[in-house]
């Protein structure tokens, strides 16, 4: 099985080798997107299994028009919104003040964190900001899909993804200075 | 957005959109072993429904050919073939009851079959269910990626469960595989509730429809007339195969009583023995001008009245005084006369009705398999009044029977099996009888009584 077709076609038709190459293939990237959204690596973990197993189940209403990773992103996604939202995790906190106090020299020490410190970071979030800042930031959805995803209003979208950064920059400031100090 | 987080969120985003990390080597082993969950219930799913069509199609065959067997009734003109006729009849009776016996117990082999996997594993069944949620969800889910996401609590179910489902087939499996039970809850309590569930919505759903099929096993019951007649009509006249069909609509006024009706189109009627049926060869060779000659007019007697018709035939009674040729302008025939030739068919009376019936179900036994009792009555409106020449496959028809009541009320008890095949959709079994309260024929000096029993096969849908 040469091509990602191939695989596709033989995991539709249940080919247990196919179904792992598939697994193999993506698992790792969908793994840390999960990590983005759950707690701890428990959750993640079931986040994932759940995820894949919806795509196995619904490979056929893949059309092989868009991006393959994208359309597992989706499910993966949508997986761990289902998970906190069942959780009662989501809960709308009608804020419509913006917290736009932020200024540049955070965004230089971002630059300088590794990847894993940042999934850290944003894991440390409360569920509504994380879920909120990984839809807006990370995976690109706007305000008025993640209203709708979420079931939220828009401006508590608006005002979590704003909290959610200033959090965030406290966060790195903080890992900035114990990093400064461990220097 | 504002342009003062372009570059928290775009380093943010690079960093960690096609960000890896190395998924754990059990989350794979986890997956495979709901996988395979999925396809042995997918398996079981699919024998399931390919027993239940073979059950019903094998019944189905069985009581049709054994009605068949029963109704072939075969003229004779001699009173020494008549003789050895009865010990045949005898062995139809045996074969019959043979028959039915092993119709019986095929039928009860079968429906060992199918409910031996429902009792032996009840977390399986849960998990179908389960299942079939999940699948409802996937598809919703699959749309709900890029718009509105309402869900609501069902749908949600199977991302509940699946640590549960797992850890079965980790029992099954012997594999080590994270057993943590999310929730707290314990797994059979769980599934318990589950089931209490399912229950619960399969009772919220008070609405049926359905359609159902059955050969018929068709003859009459004579309850008033001169007994030495009656007597002779029982021996004269015989029961024929026949069918009805319809569709019908249902109402759960609680868990066990059902309230039906809807619209039945049934075939009913009684084959007329020992009449020796004869084409004269002359009617065909004589030009148009001459044929009238040939046409008889006959009234013939039977338990359910008169029938009249006019025929190029000549009819024959061989062992009573049934028929009487009206025509007493016209000639008499000698059938010994080589030009009659017998045509060996039979003479067969049928009626056709449209029901409307009003029938109480109660439920026995509320299992996997339910056990119905079936009751009710019917308005028969008769839609087609034939008399039939029967040869073979080919038949003619010949004329009508005389004053039979155009409605008539019929009532019918019987025994329903039901299972259900998929979430929605059960198939039916129903051994009924039908019996006509009211005499067919007001004008007869009999009380003629149709009846029919019949193995109705059919679905449900619920709503």
């Amino acid at each position: 099985m040469d091509n990602q077709l191939d695989i596709i076609k033989a995991c539709i038709k249940g080919n247990r080798k196919a179904q792992k190459a598939l697994y193999q293939k993506y698992s790792d990237k969908m793994y840390a997107l999960c990590l983005r959204y759950a707690n701890d690596e428990d959750e993640a973990k079931d986040i994932l299994q759940d995820g894949f197993i919806k795509v196995f189940l619904n490979l056929k209403q893949f059309n092989n028009k868009g991006s393959f990773e994208g359309w597992i992103r989706r499910i993966v996604v949508n997986t761990a919104l289902e998970r906190f939202r069942d959780k009662s995790y989501l809960f709308a906190i009608n804020m419509d003040n913006n917290y736009e106090s932020g200024d540049r020299e955070y965004d230089h020490i971002l630059s300088d964190i590794a990847a894993n410190d940042l999934l850290k970071l944003i894991q440390e979030l409360s569920p509504q900001y994380r879920m909120v800042f990984n839809l807006y930031a990370i995976e690109g959805y706007s305000h008025k899909e993640i209203c709708n995803m979420l079931n939220i209003k828009e401006g508590t979208s608006k005002s979590n993804l704003s909290r959610a950064r200033e959090i965030l920059k406290e966060k790195v400031k903080e890992y900035y200075s114990v990093s400064v100090n461990y220097m | 957005m504002n342009s003062k987080y372009n570059n928290i969120d775009g380093v943010l985003k690079k960093e960690l959109r096609n960000y890896s990390v190395s998924a754990p080597d059990d989350v794979w082993n986890r997956i495979e072993a709901q996988l395979d969950y999925n396809k042995r219930i997918k398996f079981q799913r699919f024998y399931r429904i390919a027993a239940a069509i073979a059950a019903i199609a094998i019944i189905g065959s069985v009581t049709l050919l054994s009605l068949n067997n029963i109704s072939k009734t075969e003229l004779t003109s001699s009173n020494e073939i008549i003789v050895e006729n009865k010990p045949v009849e005898k062995d139809v009776r045996e074969e019959l009851s043979a028959q039915q016996i092993s119709t019986s117990s095929k039928q009860e082999m079968n429906q060992a079959k199918i409910q031996e996997p429902a009792k032996s594993n009840k977390k399986e069944l849960y998990a179908e269910s389960v299942e079939s949620a999940q699948k409802t969800d996937n598809n919703e889910f699959i749309e709900a990626a890029g718009e509105s996401t309402e869900l609501n609590k069902l749908s949600l179910l199977p991302a509940k469960i699946h640590s549960q489902e797992i850890t079965y087939n980790i029992a099954y499996n012997n594999t080590s595989i994270n057993q943590k039970n999310y929730f707290g809850i314990d797994a059979v309590d769980f599934y318990a509730s589950l089931d209490e569930s399912a229950k619960s919505k399969a009772n919220d759903r008070k609405w049926l429809i359905g359609g159902e099929f059955s050969p018929l096993y068709s003859y009459r019951l004579i309850t008033q007339g001169a007994i030495v007649e009656s007597s002779n009509y029982d021996q004269l006249e015989s029961p024929v195969t026949s069918y009805a069909g319809g569709v019908n609509v249902q109402y759960k006024t609680s868990k066990r009583l059902t309230i039906q009706t809807g619209v039945y189109y049934s075939t009913m009627g009684q084959a007329l023995d020992y009449l020796s049926v004869y084409a004269n060869q002359a009617y065909s060779l004589v030009s148009d001008k001459f044929k009238d000659y040939y046409i008889q007019n006959y009234e013939l007697q039977n338990s359910a009245g008169t029938i009249s018709f006019n025929t190029p035939y000549v009819v024959v009674d061989e062992r009573a005084h049934r028929v009487r040729d009206i025509s007493s302008t016209k000639g008499y025939f000698d059938v010994s006369d080589p030009i009659f030739q017998d045509l060996k068919a039979e003479i067969q009376q049928n009626f056709q009705y449209i029901e409307v019936p009003i029938i109480i179900r109660y439920k026995l036994i509320d299992k996997v398999l339910d056990l119905n009792f079936i009751g009710g009555l019917g308005a028969n409106f008769l839609i087609g009044n034939n008399v039939y020449l029967v040869q073979g496959n080919a038949r003619e028809m010949i004329g009508e029977t005389s004053g039979v009541n155009t409605i008539n009320y019929s009532g019918s008890v019987g025994f329903g099996i039901e299972y259900p095949v998929l979430n929605r959709i059960s198939i039916r079994l129903e051994p009924s009888l039908k019996y006509y309260l009211n005499a067919i024929n007001s004008n007869s000096s009999y009380e003629s009584h149709p009846y029919a029993f019949g193995i109705y096969t059919g679905f449900n849908y619920s709503f």
